[in-house]
């Protein structure tokens, strides 16, 4: 018998898990159908039909509840129900989030390898992020920052002359201030003594009063405002207060400097951040030098910074210097060489520019993003794979009354749950790694998540962006499942999404192999660097700073008591060390007046004074002439200056060897003398740089380190020796001592950081990439298990099955090798471009890192397939 | 049978002109548009409400809950000031249009 309040109390219960559909909308829906019922009847019909007319008019629900949600917002703000509307929306939102632990636990393979995968990649891009940060934040502490240039000699050359700041102040009303900066103890370390306390100082440099108006200084103690506007004063980093006086006021007092001037503390300020690019220990007053009060053009020692007044230009600025260069040369009567020219440099660029910082800076941030990349790629890809075994669910869960919108925020508030807990996990790894990467890459970098106003809008921004990009397709794919089709043949539907699985698999595996061909790159680059002939002996030297003007006057006798010592063969004094000789004279031939002052058509050279001894101490070859003489009463004398001289400065003049010795050159100025000796060319600077033409002349003046070679045995005993003279024969300095190899390798220790930090970053994003394909191997085997056990029955063996499980995914790793050697390939071409002296890309190079690729693939799937290959036939036939 | 677009169309101005002559609920409302129409006019519920609401919304129409002398109470609509100014304005475009029309076709083009 029909029941009309029965059959309208089911009816009404499908309405009433609609929240389109207030209380009051279904009470008059109900109303409507009785009265029409109730029509129905008056006009003859049964009750059932009656009402099964009544519900045809009424209208099918889906297209009911889409008119009846065009007003809904509408009806609620005029009801003043947002509020209570919202509330409702967040309990929704807190039910998908319990129902998303609830899968999520359900499955917790799938879990930990996407929530690991995920936070490994979200960590290093962090990292990545904070380095790069740090990077592009040098010298930004200035307040001036944007309005400080730095003043260039030619297109590269720091240092500047004297006359150039003081010039360009008085004359162009666009420079607000300027401060030159005398990198003295650059040049050569410089004794810094209180009472007993004595150093040597390479960050001992002087500088113009004005440096305060130009950089911003953070002040402990003093004002800035005087501290360096007479003779005779210097500033103090907090690090060199504490080391000369300790816990006393260093303020007021005094330190003897070099051969025992007085500097008065006049100023202490906290030790410079490692974000500048300017790093000193010591800032002595300009006035103190002979410099202060010399305006030349022709000699340049200085690094000259002017504060730009805010409406000056670059080019504007520079035009005009050009103007008062050639008035000042042609008033110079040839003490300015044509070539002379000035330009300008952006504080700011010094870093990144003028380092050449940049190309980390873009290197790192493209494997940052590439990182991210794989791992968004590798969620996407697994979530997509589950989409199959989550068909039943979506189905059953559509035929029981959920919408579209209901499940792609399911899907949606899945997405985010996991990657938000990727997050944390990310933020606990980044805090973990944070110091080994500062230790690594010698940087002070901070992860403060709470405080940094970088971090956490970065990661919520990120976070959203990743659940929307990586969930969208799952939550739209499985949200639009038919659900009859589903229920079926539940197997086939994880197809839908296999071409565009595959299209992320090929993305990643070129990322890991571009990736893996940049790795090798970078270690063969370095190992050839290490393995470079250098053209000197480097091993076993030992190198002693003798600097200070007393020891450098005794050197002979110093040099003497060391040679006593069996094991100590060779020694000699120099001006600078192999690695480190950038000092650059002008140098005439003959043929031009060797003796007049102006520097026309001399050609530069790198002029290093040496005793006689360097050539046996340092291993280089003589290949014509005899070499210094060994005569120890000789003095040079303008006129009587011996010279031995590389090969590339014979090359320059076209000499050759034997022609060269005896001819008469000049090192400007007034030191004409003859060639005495030709040798064959060695790397006097990194390898970064081309050997350039070079002279060695003895000069005793300048000598300020004293290289001892060794035999080599028993370093201990040989240390022990040798620090007893050092007490004996320099008492009250420190024994400090430097090997000649390790200094020379410090000269790639950028480039080593780089090379680990990018190893490290190229492992992690292998091993995300193979996470992923982990999970996708499983997922290819569930699927196929049917396929599989038909194939066992028939008769197909192990081995034939593995090769099903793998062929395809060597398919695509080769399809990866083929799109990322092109980039690999010019990527690397331009990196090795900075080194004068590179390896050359050879095809095996990016063969080797696409079998590694593969064979990581393989490897990582070999278990799932392996597994999926040996199981019993019966057992998986069983399956569903 | 009406078009689609000129069933929804006329939707507005018909309702408001049946409740300009006393307040009225749903289904009455319904059955008075197919008795005026001679069965032409064939509405369903869930286009029906949902534009009460939003008229109601408007403020064109107010409503209100009246019991009913057998079964459930009833949501009666009736026509607001607000609500007579629109149906006034729907009127006057609804006359336009129908000019225009008849200009168009004439009087003996009209009559085919």
């Amino acid at each position: 018998m029909f029941n009309l309040d029965a059959a309208i109390s089911t009816w009404r219960r499908s309405l009433e898990h609609n929240r389109i559909f207030l209380q009051e909308d279904i009470e008059e829906l109900e109303r409507h159908i009785r009265d029409h019922v109730q029509f129905g009847v008056e006009q003859g019909l049964d009750e059932k039909e009656a009402y099964r007319n009544a519900l045809r008019e009424v209208g099918d629900p889906l297209g009911m509840e889409d008119e009846y949600k065009k007003v809904f917002w509408e009806k609620v703000a005029s009801r003043q129900g947002l509020f209570k509307e919202l509330i409702w929306e967040l309990k929704m939102f807190a039910g998908y989030i319990r129902i998303a632990i609830r899968n999520l636990w359900r499955n917790k393979g799938y879990t930990s390898i996407n929530i690991l995968g995920l936070s490994a990649g979200l960590a290093c891009f962090l990292v990545i992020l904070l380095f790069v940060r740090d990077e592009m934040s040098f010298d930004q502490h200035n307040d001036n920052a944007d309005r400080i240039v730095r003043v260039l000699y030619g297109e590269r050359q720091v240092v500047t002359p004297t006359a150039v700041g003081p010039s360009l102040s008085r004359e162009f009303p666009e420079v607000e201030a300027f401060a030159r900066i005398y990198p003295y103890g650059m040049y050569r370390p410089t004794s810094v003594r209180k009472d007993s306390r004595m150093f040597e100082e390479s960050g001992f440099f002087y500088a113009d009063s004005t440096v305060f108006d130009v950089f911003t200084f953070e002040v402990i103690a003093g004002d800035p405002s005087i501290a360096l506007n007479r003779p005779g004063t210097v500033v103090l980093t907090e690090s060199s207060a504490i080391k000369y006086f300790g816990n006393e006021n260093p303020m007021g007092q005094t330190l003897s400097v070099g051969s025992g001037s007085e500097f008065e503390v006049t100023l202490v300020i906290r030790d410079l951040p490692l974000t500048s690019h300017l790093q000193f220990d010591f800032l002595a007053s300009f006035a103190s030098t002979s410099w202060a009060t010399r305006e030349i053009w022709n000699s340049a020692n200085f690094y000259t910074y002017l504060l730009l007044e805010r409406s000056a230009t670059l080019d504007n600025v520079k035009a005009k210097m050009d103007v008062l260069v050639n008035e000042r040369r042609a008033q110079s009567g040839g003490a300015i060489p044509e070539s002379f020219e000035l330009n300008l440099q952006k504080l700011t660029d010094i870093r990144l520019i003028h380092e050449g910082r940049m190309v980390f800076v873009y290197m790192f941030s493209a494997i940052g993003l590439l990182i991210l990349l794989v791992a968004c790629a590798n969620y996407t890809n697994l979530a997509t794979a589950r989409a199959a075994r989550r068909a039943r669910e979506v189905g059953i869960r559509k035929l029981s009354g959920a919408h579209r919108g209901q499940l792609s925020r399911q899907f949606f508030g899945e997405s985010a749950l996991l990657v938000f807990f990727a997050m944390a996990i990310a933020a606990l790894l980044v805090s973990l790694a944070i110091k080994p990467f500062n230790d690594l890459s010698g940087k002070a970098v901070l992860f403060e998540p709470l405080s940094d106003p970088l971090i956490l809008p970065v990661l919520f921004g990120l976070g959203i962006l990743i659940s929307l990009i990586a969930g969208s397709y799952p939550a739209l794919m499985l949200a639009s499942f038919e659900p009859a089709r589903v229920l079926k043949n539940s197997s086939r539907t994880g197809s839908g999404g296999f071409g565009f699985r595959r299209i992320l698999v090929v993305f990643q595996f070129s990322v890991t192999v571009f990736l893996l061909a940049g790795m090798m790159i970078v270690r063969f680059q370095l190992v050839h660097l290490q393995d470079k002939e250098l053209g000197f002996d480097k091993e076993n030297v030992l190198v002693l700073t003798i600097s200070d003007s007393q020891l450098r006057d005794s050197y002979q006798r110093l040099k003497a008591a060391f040679l006593q010592l069996p094991e100590v063969t060779d020694a000699s004094a120099v001006h600078s060390i192999p690695g480190y000789q950038f000092s650059g004279y002008g140098m005439k031939i003959e043929g031009q007046d060797l003796e007049a002052d102006d520097a026309n058509g001399a050609i530069l050279v790198s002029g290093i004074p040496a005793d006689q001894d360097v050539s046996t101490t340092l291993g280089l070859n003589i290949i014509a002439g005899n070499g210094f003489a060994d005569d120890p009463g000789y003095e040079a004398s303008n006129g009587s200056y011996r010279y031995l001289v590389n090969e590339s400065l014979i090359d320059e003049i076209e000499w050759d060897a034997e022609e060269a010795i005896g001819r008469r050159i000049n090192l400007m100025s007034n030191r004409v003398g003859q060639i005495v000796g030709v040798y064959k060319d060695y790397h006097y600077q990194s390898l970064h740089n081309d050997i350039g033409p070079q002279a060695l002349f003895i000069e005793p003046g300048q000598f300020s380190f004293l290289m001892l070679k060794t035999s080599g045995a028993s370093i201990s005993a040989t240390m022990a020796g040798i620090e007893t003279i050092w007490k004996d024969m320099a008492p009250g300095r420190a024994f400090v001592f430097k090997f000649l190899d390790d200094e020379f390798d410090a000269l790639y220790r950028s480039d080593r950081q780089i090379g680990t930090i990018v190893s490290i970053f190229s492992i992690l994003a292998v091993f995300i990439a193979c996470l992923g394909l982990l999970g996708l191997a499983s997922y290819s085997a569930e699927q196929r298990t049917k396929e599989i056990g038909i194939r066992k029955a028939m008769g197909a063996n192990v081995g034939q099955i593995f090769v099903l499980m793998t062929s395809e995914l060597a398919q695509l790793v080769i399809i990866s090798v083929a799109i990322s050697v092109p980039f690999a390939w010019y990527i690397m071409s331009r990196w090795l471009d900075n080194f004068a002296y590179r390896i050359d890309l050879a095809w095996w190079i990016f063969a080797l890192a696409g079998l590694t690729a593969l064979a990581l693939a393989v490897i990582t799937v070999t278990y799932q397939s392996v597994k999926a290959a040996m199981a019993d036939p019966i057992e998986s036939l069983r399956y569903e | 049978m009406f078009s689609k677009n000129l069933v929804a169309a006329s939707l507005q101005p018909i309702v408001l002109t049946i409740l300009s002559r006393g307040e009225a609920y749903g289904y009455e409302i319904m059955q008075r548009a197919l008795d005026l129409s001679d069965g032409q006019l064939k509405w369903t519920a869930g286009t029906l409400y949902p534009l009460m609401h939003r008229l109601e919304t408007k403020g064109f129409i107010v409503s209100l809950w009246r019991p009913s002398e057998s079964g459930p109470r009833r949501k009666y609509y009736r026509l607001t000031r607000k609500g007579e100014t629109a149906l006034a304005a729907d009127k006057k475009e609804w006359l336009d249009i129908h000019s225009i029309l008849m200009k168009l076709w004439g009087p003996e083009l009209a009559m085919t």
